[in-house]
Parts: structure tokens; sequence; C-alpha cells
């Protein structure tokens, strides 16, 4: 067996999770299907230079990451009130059954990150819907898992106060 | 519903679609074949530059030339270079992506056990490259030292984790590790220490492993005083207390004694023609040593519990069991290394394997209470011609590990 198989089967196992770490991002189906294939293919060049990686998870949103600050500073913000108005201008893809109640789910979830900037906003996607611990958040961020709680706490409160 | 519940339900909402994650998929699988294709052709050539850098004559040059022929015979043939550099050994065009590929393995396996079983099994692939070349009488220094780096590289990394399991207490994954990775530096140090016969240089290899494997042992018997040894509590709880926590670990390691000695005997088997009568002798005589281990380790596993914690039976089992893995593990590394040389050069290698204790006189058991679970046992081991099952015939122990190259 090649590193190739490995890489693929790690590819099924988190492709889903960075999909939807850069949708809620970037709000954008299409571009975040682009930056979700774009980390693999950065991941494997970084492996492919020989350079060791100790946890694959971390790694692969490191790179996601990068990726999406690379995209906030070519872009300029999306404004979540105009995609809230366009209700078809973003479709974040196959959702299974039940698709009316999905939809509403992530219009609420859109309305209440309007409130928030960007770094609050990434804090929370970690946290709840990529499921990384602040331990693991902190890693990715550079900073200390004691501000990217500090930090989620202000996030959940001023979404709460304002929903 | 609380925002932060929001988020989380969105979870198993979003997701790419199947049609567009098998689309990536394919785009992935063709640049990682692109990709693949170019590096090999910069380290070559890279290597050549540096070749034509320290004045080596224009011959041993050329012998890099076919790159651009291989590369694109692999990419015609859809193979792909990974696939072909499998078996590459230093020296090699393809080898620069033996450690690539190693490299991709090693951070998309899941698990600290796993990535520290996959980190020595890395060690152990340069020492059978080492094997490999000496066996042709082609490891020059510069590639002895190249591979000794790279086998150091390994090796201390299988020692950082190891540490690592035995600071979060995980003494039991600790003793296992560092018992595989003891047994199977001893029987690469014996391989190579008899190939050095052949080409000297591998006396040098030989050394470096037997620095480790020196290290191994001592780590393991101070690994297994912490496993075996009961912390706080009265006798007889702390017995109980290790039997509950041991009993599933005693378990898998039986069930990896016996995976071990199955895959020995269906080496044999599938290889017997390549293989020399003599190890194919002395390696059944090993694979019936672990099994009167893996017998004796299930009487104790299913005998009473006892109340002194010195001699709690389930602790003894999973001892017994961890040789009968050493043991099976140590003929199938000498069995595939036999072949494997013998396949390289022809010539068939007289391999005698290290006297070794049997467990009944380590024991000092009564016999009565072992024969009738010898019998049950041995069914679970054989493997006749047709791949039925054969019971190994009774012990009778002797050797040494002992390459010689028959003229």
């Amino acid at each position: 067996m090649t590193g190739k198989t490995e890489f693929l089967d790690a590819y099924d196992r988190y492709a889903d999770a960075l999909y939807r770490h850069c949708f809620f991002r970037v709000f954008s189906k299409a571009r975040a299907e682009e930056l979700t294939q774009e980390t693999f293919m950065k991941a494997w060049e970084y492996l492919a230079e020989g350079k060791e990686v100790q946890h694959v998870r971390a790694f692969l949103y490191r790179i996601a990451n990068n990726l999406l600050i690379d995209e906030s500073r070519k872009k300029k913000e999306v404004s979540l009130d105009a995609l809230l108005e366009e209700s078809n201008a973003f479709e974040p893809s196959y959702g299974g059954e039940n698709d009316m109640e999905r939809k509403v789910l992530i219009h609420e979830v859109i309305e209440g990150f309007k409130c928030l900037d960007r770094d609050e906003r990434t804090v929370l996607v970690m946290r709840y819907l990529d499921d990384l611990d602040p331990k693991e958040i902190a890693e990715i961020l550079g900073m200390t898992a004691n501000n990217v709680s500090v930090r989620m706490n202000r996030a959940l409160k001023k979404v709460r106060k304002e929903l | 519903m609380k925002f932060e519940d929001q988020l989380k339900n969105l979870k198993g909402n979003v997701r790419l679609d199947p049609a567009t994650k098998e689309a990536q998929k394919a785009h992935l699988l063709h640049f990682i074949e692109t990709n693949e294709t170019v590096r090999v052709h910069e380290l070559n050539r890279q290597l050549r530059v540096q070749r034509s850098m320290s004045f080596i004559p224009l011959l041993q040059r050329l012998k890099t030339m076919p790159i651009y022929a291989i590369i694109l015979v692999l990419a015609i043939a859809g193979g792909g270079v990974s696939a072909a550099a499998q078996t590459a050994v230093p020296g090699d065009m393809l080898y620069p992506v033996v450690n690539v590929n190693e490299g991709i393995r090693a951070a998309f396996t899941v698990g600290a056990e796993a990535k520290t079983e996959y980190e020595a099994a890395r060690a152990m692939n340069r020492l059978e490259e080492a094997e490999q070349l000496a066996s042709k009488g082609e490891l020059s220094a510069d590639v002895t030292s190249k591979i000794e780096e790279n086998f150091a590289a390994h090796a201390d990394r299988v020692e950082v984790r190891i540490k690592e399991f035995e600071a979060r207490e995980d003494f039991k994954t600790a003793a296992q590790v560092t018992s595989n990775f003891e047994t199977s530096l001893k029987a690469h140090e014996e391989i190579l220490s008899r190939l050095s016969a052949k080409d000297s240089d591998a006396a040098d290899v030989a050394e470096t492993v037997r620095v480790k494997a020196v290290a191994a042992a001592e780590k393991r018997a101070a690994v297994e005083v912490k496993l075996y040894t009961p912390v706080g509590g009265s006798a007889d709880t702390a017995a109980q207390a290790s039997d509950e926590a041991l009993r599933p670990y005693a378990e898998r390691r039986k069930a990896e004694a016996l995976r071990l000695m199955r895959k020995a005997l269906e080496f044999i088997k599938e290889n017997r023609e390549r293989l020399n009568p003599d190890v194919v002798a002395k390696a059944e005589t090993q694979l019936r040593v672990a099994d009167s281990y893996v017998v004796e380790g299930t009487a104790k596993l299913n005998a009473a519990r006892a109340t002194d914690t010195a001699t709690n039976p389930v602790m003894e089992a999973a001892r017994l069991f961890q040789r009968a893995i050493n043991v099976a593990h140590e003929a199938l590394i000498i069995l595939k290394a036999q072949a494997d040389i013998e396949a390289e050069t022809g010539v068939m290698f007289n391999v005698e394997f290290a006297p070794i204790e049997t467990s009944r006189d380590v024991r000092g058991e009564t016999e009565t209470e072992i024969e009738v679970e010898v019998e049950a046992e041995t069914h679970s081991l054989e493997s006749g011609p047709s791949g039925e099952i054969k019971p190994l015939p009774a012990n009778e122990i002797k050797g040494k590990v002992n390459i010689k190259l028959n003229p």
C-alpha cells in the first residue's frame, strides 16, 4: 500500500467537515468546494516534501484556515444580509432528507452570524460545527486555549442578545 | 433552541454531495500522480547535479539517465510511480518516493499505537534495505551511513512515543510496542551480523541495531515491571483490579500471537519452494514453542483468579502471550529475510534460531495440566497443503539465528 491510499481515505474522512468549515466562512457552495479541494492539494504537496505531520486533522484545518485568510484578504467580505435576501444565492449542498427544515436552520444560523465579526464566527464554527476542542482550536489559530474560550463565550453572548 | 445547538445540528445537514465528492477524489488522484512524477524527476535531477559536482565518472552518472523513460512507461502503464517505488532500495532512481510514501502513510495513520507501530516498521524497512544490498555485496559506506541515519531517525521517534505512553501511564501499549520493537531489532541484528561475511558494511549497521536492541530490552524490562506490578491497595484488591484491567489486554495479546503464528505458517506454505528446508524446520519448531506459550497462557487465563498478586494468572497469561508473539514474530522476520535474500541473489541461506526456553522450563508447571490444553489448542494453528488444519508436532527446541551463504 502506498501513501496515496491513506491520503484518499483521509479525504473520505475529513472532506465533509472541511467543506462545512469553509462554507460557513465564505457562504458560497462553489467556493467552499474549491477551498476543500485546495486544502487537500496543499496537504499533499506539504507531505510530498517529506515533512512530518503529527495531527492530521489539525493540520488540514490549519491549511484550510490559511486559505480562508488569503481569501478574505483578496475579497471584500460577503454581506450576509444580501445573502439572506437572495435566498438562492447559496446552497450548502446535499443535505439528505427534510430539505426545508435544513434551509430554515441554515438561515437561522446565518441570521445569528450577522452580529459577529469574522474571528468570532470562526471559533464558533470550529467549536460547534467542526467539533474541535478549545485546545485544538488554539493550536490551529495560533492563540491560547483561554483566549479561544473567552472569544467563544463573548460571541455566544452577542448572538443570544441579538436573537 | 440554543444557537450552539443549532450549529451542532447543521453537522449532519451540510456536506458535499456524493457526485462532487467523487469528482474531487478523481481530481486529487490525478493531481497526486502528476505531482509524484514531477517530483521524482526533480529529485533525480538534483541527484545528478550533486554527482556531477563530486566528479563521479561519467559512466556512473549515466546510470540515472533512463529515469525519463521509466517515468513515461509508468505513466502509460497507469500503475503509478508510488506502486513501482515500493520495492526500491537506496541507489535506485525511484527510491526518493519511498520516504515520501512512508511519510504520507505515517501522517494519515490514525491512533498513537498504530503510528508508533508504523514508525517501528519504517525503521525495520531501512534494515531490510540494508540486508538486501548486503546480500548482493552492494552496501557502500555512503549508503550505509544514509541507511543508519534514517534508521536512527525512525527508531528515535519510536523511543519518544514509548516514553509518551509511559508518561500517560499506558504501560500495556508501552510494553507491547517495546517488546515487538526489541524482537524485530534482535532478529535484524542477527541477520545483518551473518551478512557481514558477505558485505563488511553490514557489520556497522548490525552494531547500530545492537545498541538500539539493548536499549529496547532495558526499556521493555522497566515497562513490564510497571505493567505487572499492582499499585496500592491490599494484595487481594490489587490482584482483582489487575485482573480486571489486564484480562482484555491478555486476550488481545493472545489473538495477536495466533495471528502472527498463522501468518508465519501461511508464509511457509506459500513460499516453501523458495525457503531452505532447514530454515522451515527450525521456524516450525519456533512456532511450536510459540504455540506452547499460547496454550499455557490460555490455561492461566482460564484458571481461577488468584488472591496472591505475585502469581496472578492473568498477568502470567499476558506475559506468555507476549512471548509467543515475540517468538512467532522473530520466525516470520527470519523467514521473510531468507526468502527475500534468496529471491535477490538466488542463494539459499541456512538459518538457525537462537536457543529459547520452553514455557514449561520457564515456569515449571505440571505437565499433565498443560498436555490437555496443548491438544485442545493446537487445532487453531493447522495449515495443511490444502489449507486444512493440522496440529503441530511436539516441541523440540534448538538452534541459534545463524545465516550462512551456501557456496
